[in-house]
């Protein structure tokens, strides 16, 4: 029987990605050597070059990394670039083993990911990051990780930010409560990171305004089955409504239309 | 998640995020890196070190600050440093070298080409370093590019760079003098001059240009970088395109007066092709279109009339069978326009030029008209000499056809555009000759009867093909068939056709060119043929079986033409003759037997046929016998059988019955034989006059016949032949005199009148109602095919049918209208 093409190309793909992984922890034909601090290196230009955008540049032979064959970094943290070239070479990291915990650490490779430019490790970490941030945002990693997210990666990051906000919108009466003594770790960070707060306060906002828009009152005429939905606020003194059904003219403020409040049940016939 | 509790808590790392970046000094180290790199020492630089620098500042918010220094890093150094590099090769004598051409004598010329590669050798150096650094900056600016420029929607750095190099190098002002044009209007002097070098037959380094063409292809009129706005084509290319039409323009005038069009044309395709190789090597192929269209225009467009017209033209390689010329003189046109008009004008001007010639040659050929009724013989010769002046009219006809599409073929790669011009002049001159459907038909009759002996099936062939390809050209075919038929008649009736099976091929290409209509009576004729060979032969066994075998019986060959068919009357008499021709022929008894022999014999196959001897267009063998005269044999009688017409056979008969010396004079013979003066007349002359076959004596002896004149019979007929055969004064098929034309005319005037009414009775019929010009439209357009109707003509039949209520007019109808009166 002739061989199946697709499994066979499947087997060939995956004996190609195990000879890669293999090559990170063997140390063999390398060609390039990475230093941060005392940590060494060793690796491959054709793999990093081929992930990283950044190792391309660095490579290519202008400058005194290109000649040399040795990239020194600066201010990382170990931990997060050994992940980092890990990734390169398996398309996968554990985030469980590091000294750093995950909702923290995995910021930390998002960052990394946006400074080396290495295509969908940022993604990656930000998925990973997801499955922990719920559980914990009473904790100050939690607080820490929102610090470092908005001071270390790219305001055009919005996957990132949105994992973290979603949690803090489930959280916030309790997060942004009076008592200052709760969570004194998120509210000092609050007040610090202001392009954070900002954006919380913003979806608190439109919160409200969905809140607002889904209220809907019955036509004052008598015996009139009409609701409708409006949009009206506290202070609004005056609010008009011409009745599509009895034709009934009504004319009150807000204060007076609460009394023909209703529950909304799907039924809406008009908007005002 | 109790197990992770317990991990250590990192705080987060005060490093980077909340220390304190001095804006200052990490711009300093990337500004005195720049400096380095710009310098070209950038080996000893780290990467690392520069990308994270600028990324911090990035971080920090400081994007635009960072992006702002680095253009104002960029234009301090190209304003001052570059500037002043390219500056420096642009001395005073260059510049006014190129703008006042005049000064150029060849060795100042040397000296500003020298000059000018150098300024474009600097400057081709500064782009290159201007971008290999920007492409540095930009590796090292690479998160500021990725981060601050794509979400402030700013050009990359690389971009802003290029633009600063247009302004501060390209569009800066030599000495800051605005009175020369800056960089950018040098360059193009420069490139301009070194192409007019090599267009002029020079070598220059077209590398050297195209890395600088190159430069202005990559940079942009503004900072919308949209195609329309590249510098090459807003600065360099508009000029260039102008002075090459200018230079092409005088190189079209010089080549005019000093080459002849065969050179001109392979001037012109160098050219082309020169610019085109110019375009790819020196500078770019995007230009390759329009600087095309220029030399076309300059050198073909603008120039093809004059260069087809000139004394070197068309004309000229015509006639010397330049084909490679007109080759080049076809390529050209055609590539400015593809109906090539002035070539078709100038060959269709030629073809009727030529073709007018030949009209008129054979009108000198045939000048001399045929002088009605004076002495036959010279008259004879005339219209034998128009005939082979007609003959030669087809021939040359023919040779010019095949010049042309020889030319066709071999130079105009059988262009369709220009057959449909050389078929129309053709036609057209052609049908200016107003004898040419007879020539055509005499043409055809000459190679029946003499042409084709001795040729193979396939020159036959081609024969037969010229004839229906000239036939196609022919506008009047139904003139055409008239003289067809004509001739075909007497060719079938004299068995003087050398081959029917030719014959019937000529018809069948008919058949197949004109259609059935044309060749139904042709037919018909070939049919009757048939027939009466099978009547000669049953007429014969019919008498043998009557066993009334008289051995001095008249043996009798007939042939039964169908009146309708054939062309009877025109070979009968002319109108004058109307009268007598009424009058029924006498024959003399014997003759007179057979003939109500064969009568009867016809009538029982075929009853309720009419059948009329026609005695002009028969032959008959008659054997006499000559009295005794003395010879060298001895004295013996002497017997020589005659070949004569039917007439002449009468005539003769007349005289057996008369004793010996007797004579009767012309009033006489008409009287006891009826036969139509002027039939009579020919007659006698080749019996009389015509000195080998003068069976007849005649007195008074002259060449004209008279009423009075005496005829006898000519015992002393002498002959080295037995047989002798009497030929009727031009029984051939020749051209015709002027009242045999005006006869064929109003022949043919009388049936095309009657093609038009039945075409405008048939169209009316159909659409019961059509207004004047409708009906004359359509009725050209159905007979157009057979001839070109006159409007004039169609005119007079609609009235003729009009009173004959076929057709009524319309009354209170805007336009004059017709109704169909069923």
């Amino acid at each position: 029987m002739a061989p199946n093409y697709e499994s066979t190309r499947a087997d060939g793909i995956a004996t190609l990605l195990t000879g890669i992984s293999g090559l990170l922890k063997s140390e063999k034909f390398t060609d390039l050597e990475v230093r941060l601090g005392d940590r060494v290196w060793n690796v491959h230009k054709s793999i990093v070059c081929a992930r990283s955008e950044f190792f391309v540049k660095a490579c290519n032979g202008e400058f005194r990394e290109g000649k040399e064959g040795i990239v020194e970094l600066h201010d990382d943290e170990p931990d997060v670039i050994d992940k980092m070239f890990h990734y390169m070479y398996n398309n996968e990291y554990d985030d469980a083993d590091t000294e750093t915990v995950p909702v923290l650490f995995n910021v930390r490779i998002v960052a990394a990911a946006e400074k080396y430019f290495v295509d969908h490790l940022a993604l990656l970490a930000v998925s990973k990051l997801d499955y922990y941030v719920e559980d914990s945002w009473a904790t100050r990693p939690f607080a820490d990780g929102i610090e470092e997210t908005y001071t270390t990666t790219a305001d055009t990051d919005r996957q990132l930010r949105d994992a973290f906000l979603e949690v803090v919108d489930r959280h916030a009466d309790e997060l942004f409560d009076k008592d200052s003594t709760r969570y004194p770790h998120f509210q000092a960070m609050a007040a610090k990171t202001v392009s954070f707060s900002m954006e919380v306060a913003a979806r608190l906002a439109k919160a409200e305004g969905i809140r607002r828009s889904r209220v809907t009152y019955r036509c004052p005429g008598a015996n009139c089955p009409m609701v409708f939905r409006s949009t009206m606020k506290e202070a609004d003194t005056s609010v008009v409504r011409k009745c599509g059904k009895c034709g009934l003219d009504s004319n009150y403020s807000w204060d007076k239309w609460q009394q023909f409040r209703t529950i909304f049940d799907g039924t809406v016939i008009e908007t005002a | 998640m109790a197990t992770r509790g317990t991990r250590k808590i990192r705080p987060p790392r005060r490093g980077l995020n909340n220390g304190e970046m001095d804006f200052e000094q990490t711009w300093a180290i990337l500004a005195s890196a720049f400096t380095q790199i710009h310098e070209k020492q950038a080996s000893k630089l780290s990467y690392e070190e520069l990308y994270r620098n600028a990324y911090k500042i990035v971080l920090k918010k400081k994007g635009d600050e960072l992006y702002l220094r680095v253009a104002e890093f960029e234009r301090d150094w190209l304003g001052s440093e570059i500037q002043r590099r390219i500056h420096k090769e642009l001395p005073p004598q260059l510049m006014n070298a190129l703008q006042g051409r005049s000064s150029a004598g060849s060795a100042g010329d040397n000296q500003v080409r020298k000059q000018g590669e150098r300024f474009l050798r600097q400057l081709k150096l500064a782009w290159e370093d201007h971008q290999t650094c920007m492409s540095m900056l930009t590796d090292v600016l690479m998160y500021m590019d990725r981060v601050y420029c794509t979400d402030t929607r700013r050009p990359s750095i690389f971009t802003t760079a290029m633009s600063l190099f247009r302004d501060c190098i390209l569009r800066s002002h030599v000495r800051g003098d605005d009175s020369w044009p800056d960089i950018c209007g040098t360059l193009n002097h420069v490139i301009l001059d070194q192409i007019r070098m090599e267009r002029d037959g020079d070598f220059i380094d077209k590398h050297l240009i195209k890395v600088n063409v190159y430069m202005l292809e990559g940079l942009y009129d503004s900072h919308h970088e949209v195609e329309e706005e590249k510098l090459y084509l807003t600065s360099f290319e508009y000029e260039f395109l102008a002075s090459s039409a200018e230079f092409y323009r005088a190189l079209g005038d010089r080549l005019l007066k000093e080459s002849d069009a065969g050179q001109y044309c392979r001037e012109t395709r160098n050219r082309i092709d020169e610019e085109n190789d110019r375009c790819r090597s020196t500078l770019s192929e995007s230009t390759t279109p329009k600087i095309q269209k220029v030399v076309e225009d300059e050198l073909i467009r603008y120039r093809m009339k004059d260069l087809i017209e000139s004394e070197s033209g068309v004309r000229f390689m015509i006639t010397n069978e330049r084909h490679d010329d007109l080759a080049l003189v076809f390529d050209l046109e055609a590539r400015v326009d593809p109906r090539k008009p002035e070539l078709t004008k100038a060959l269709q001007k030629i073809i009727l030029e030529m073709g007018t010639n030949l009209n008129d040659a054979a009108q000198v050929g045939a000048a001399a008209e045929v002088p009605e009724d004076k002495a036959k013989a010279p008259a004879d010769r005339l219209v034998n000499q128009q005939t082979v002046a007609a003959l030669k009219w087809v021939e040359d006809v023919l040779e010019l056809k095949d010049k042309f599409d020889a030319i066709w073929k071999q130079s105009f790669q059988s262009d369709q555009t220009i057959h449909t011009a050389i078929m129309r002049s053709t036609a057209e001159f052609i049908n200016s000759h107003p004898r040419c459907a007879e020539y055509m038909s005499l043409f055809i009759d000459d190679n029946m009867k003499k042409g084709i002996k001795g040729k193979t099936e396939l020159e036959i062939e081609v024969l037969l093909d010229k004839a229906i390809v000239l036939l196609r050209y022919v506008q009047e075919k139904d003139v055409f068939e008239l003289y067809y038929k004509k001739h075909l008649g007497k060719r079938l009736l004299m068995g003087r056709s050398l081959s029917i099976d030719v014959e019937k091929q000529m018809i069948s290409r008919m058949k197949m060119e004109l259609g059935n209509n044309f060749t139904a009576k042709l037919e018909g004729m070939f049919k009757d043929m048939t027939l009466s060979e099978e009547l000669t032969a049953g007429y014969k066994g019919y008498v043998a079986r009557l066993g009334d075998a008289d051995p001095r019986r008249i043996d009798l060959a007939i042939n039964v033409l169908t009146s309708m068919t054939w062309p009877v009357e025109t070979t009968n008499s002319a109108p004058d003759d109307a009268r007598e021709s009424r009058l029924k022929t006498i024959y003399p008894p014997a003759v007179e037997r057979i003939r109500q022999g064969f009568e009867n014999y016809y009538k029982e196959k075929y009853s309720g046929r009419m059948l009329d001897w026609k005695g002009n267009m028969g032959t008959a063998d008659v054997k006499v016998t000559f009295p005794k005269v003395p010879s060298k044999d001895g004295f013996k009688e002497r017997r020589h059988e005659l070949n004569v017409s039917t007439y002449a056979m009468l005539i003769l008969l007349l005289f057996n019955d008369l004793p010996s010396g007797a004579s009767l004079s012309l009033e006489e013979i008409q009287a006891r034989t009826n036969i139509p003066t002027n039939e009579l007349v020919r007659n006698l002359q080749s019996l009389a006059v015509a000195p080998k076959t003068r069976i007849l004596l005649k007195e008074p002896m002259s060449k004209d016949i008279k009423d009075t004149d005496k005829f006898f019979f000519n015992e002393g007929f002498m002959s080295k032949f037995l047989k002798v055969k009497i030929g009727i004064v031009s029984a051939g098929n020749r051209i015709e005199n002027d009242r045999e034309r005006v006869e064929t005319e109003k022949k043919n005037n009388d049936s095309r009148g009657y093609a038009i009414e039945a075409a405008v009775v048939r169209i009316m019929k159909q659409r019961k109602e059509l207004s004047h010009q409708q009906l004359v439209t359509e009725t050209i357009t159905q007979l157009n095919s057979q001839f070109k109707p006159d409007v004039n003509m169609i005119k007079k039949r609609i009235e003729s049918l009009i009173e004959r209520e076929y057709l009524e007019r319309i009354e209170d109808s805007p336009s004059s209208s017709y109704r169909y009166l069923a």
